[in-house]
């Protein structure tokens, strides 16, 4: 039986700086992708923006795609308003979502999706390209859940891609490529999730310097978290943050704790005044 | 190995190619690899590598998820390269760079591959492996192990599974080495845990021969996380890595 046509959702927001407040220049979206008003992020001319998909999650067959330009100067903290659900592909096609990010020189981004949830035979893989051209900031979250937990739904999905392309000024700093097939392979063990169901990844993208930082806020995180938490530093610019928890909302808090201390203490941004459904 | 070898072509031999590849992928091969322990000090430390048992599903794991679909493609696509091989590791180069987010394991691959070759290409003749070395040493590309092992694979013109194979038993034994010294085993339980690991080694072989350069990947987060408290939490360590 040949499966319905999908929905393409698409949405694209170019961000400018006008008179020190961060605005939207542009924006077209097509069903099911729309957003909430942009709001304020902080005191500073920040902004707050929710990606809104009233379908309640991707569906088999369904194709995404996000872009994201931000101007000189503008400084925008992208959500989205609930987790990434991603529903069972009973007929083997596959769930995609294409997220493109391209952040000026003196632009900062935060790109925090809620966490993405892949349902029991869900087949979906996410790609993402990032452009920072230099004196620009991007920080992008990745929070893989193992499933519908309370449905006793955990490590059933059939497949989970998801690839990572950072480029500062052309060049290649971040390339990160995962392939989750839990039928196949177990990743519960030793050297991989040593045992917890959640797994976050924090990609900071910038020129600015903070290895000098990382070794005094590892220290730190080491104690609270037991080892979960760790931050390292990328060749040439740029910060990777792994975390591991038990729970969605474990690692969000830890997340959270993290990227504050990266944006505040690390790169000096204004702390931000925005909700966020873990704290 | 298996007689059909997963459709691979059939490994066959010179006894001077045996000889050689026995040679590279000897541990006493001066590269370093003997300081390293990506990231097991840690886990040992942590106690989360304590027996037989969990040292073989760390190393199993890692070798699985994280060095045969990164640098097991990568390896295999130096050795194949055509004409345009300079162009193909060019490109894995600067993508491996940018894959080893660990600063531990990135400086490894570099340190290790770099070391490999200046031994190799005094030993042999090996044209690719000696303009991949130049280029590092002009500071264009970074120097990855597995590229310099692929390419040497090439100029010596040795069996590929085979030659794969060796290299991620290469990687088991160190890493068999390191547990024997820190948890500790005996060298006997350590030798058995070579032979159970026989059969990873020809899967990740398999599997690494499935894929293409732009199907790398890596997944070991707990194995990364481990290397970056060996460098800024863990106080006493043997080992660089």
């Amino acid at each position: 039986m040949a499966l319905p046509a999908r929905h393409h959702g698409y949405l694209s927001l170019d961000l400018v700086c006008d008179d020190g407040r961060t605005a939207i220049a542009r924006q077209r979206c097509r069903p099911p992708l729309q957003t909430f008003g942009l709001q304020n992020a902080d005191r500073h001319g920040g902004a707050y923006l929710q990606i809104l998909n009233p379908c309640g999650g991707l569906f088999e067959g369904d194709s995404a795609a996000v872009e994201v330009s931000l101007q000189r100067g503008a400084r925008l903290y992208l959500t989205t308003q609930a987790a990434t659900k991603v529903y069972p592909a009973e007929h083997g096609q596959v769930t995609r979502q294409h997220i493109r990010l391209r952040v000026a020189a003196g632009a900062t981004l935060e790109y925090f999706p809620l966490p993405l949830i892949p349902f029991a035979r869900a087949r979906y893989t996410q790609e993402t390209k990032i452009q920072v051209e230099p004196g620009g900031v991007c920080l992008v979250a990745e929070v893989l859940a193992p499933g519908r937990v309370a449905r006793g739904e955990c490590f059933a999905y059939r497949m989970v891609r998801s690839r990572v392309e950072g480029w500062m000024d052309d060049r290649l700093a971040l390339f990160e490529q995962l392939m989750l097939q839990p039928e196949q392979d177990s990743y519960a063990g030793v050297g991989l999730l040593d045992e917890k169901s959640y797994v976050a990844t924090l990609y900071v993208l910038t020129s600015e310097d903070l290895t000098s930082r990382l070794s005094g806020w590892n220290r730190c995180l080491a104690g609270p978290y037991g080892e979960c938490v760790g931050i390292t530093a990328l060749a040439f610019g740029g910060l990777v943050v792994r975390l591991l928890g038990q729970t969605g909302q474990e690692v969000l808090r830890r997340l959270d704790v993290v990227h504050r201390l990266i944006r505040e203490e690390g790169l000096g941004l204004p702390p931000l005044q925005v909700y966020r459904p873990f704290e | 190995m298996r007689g059909t070898n997963g459709g691979l072509a059939p490994m066959s031999f010179t006894d001077q190619a045996l000889l050689r590849l026995l040679q590279l992928t000897d541990t006493a091969f001066p590269t370093g690899a003997f300081a390293h322990s990506f990231g097991l000090e840690t886990y040992v430390a942590r106690g989360l590598v304590d027996t037989a048992a969990t040292l073989e599903a760390f190393i199993a794991n890692t070798l699985l998820h994280a060095v045969a679909p990164s640098d097991g493609v990568a390896c295999i696509a130096a050795a194949r390269a055509g004409a345009d091989w300079e162009g193909v590791v060019q490109r894995l180069d600067r993508r491996l760079t940018a894959m080893k987010t660990v600063t531990e394991f990135r400086e490894a691959s570099q340190t290790l591959g770099t070391r490999f070759l200046r031994t190799a290409t005094q030993l042999f003749a090996l044209p690719r492996a000696t303009r991949y070395l130049a280029a590092i040493d002009a500071k264009h590309l970074h120097g990855h192990m597995s590229l310099a092992y692929g390419l040497t694979c090439h100029d010596l013109d040795l069996p590929l599974p085979p030659a794969l194979a060796a290299w991620f038993r290469h990687y088991c034994a160190s890493l068999v080495s390191v547990g024997v010294r820190l948890i500790p085993l005996g060298q006997t339980a350590g030798q058995m845990l070579l032979v159970r690991l026989g059969t990873t080694i020809i899967t990740a072989v398999e599997r690494t021969f499935e894929q293409d350069i732009d199907a790398m990947t890596s997944f070991a987060p707990g194995q990364e996380l481990a290397g970056i408290f060996h460098r800024d939490v863990l106080t006493t360590r043997l080992y660089i890595s």
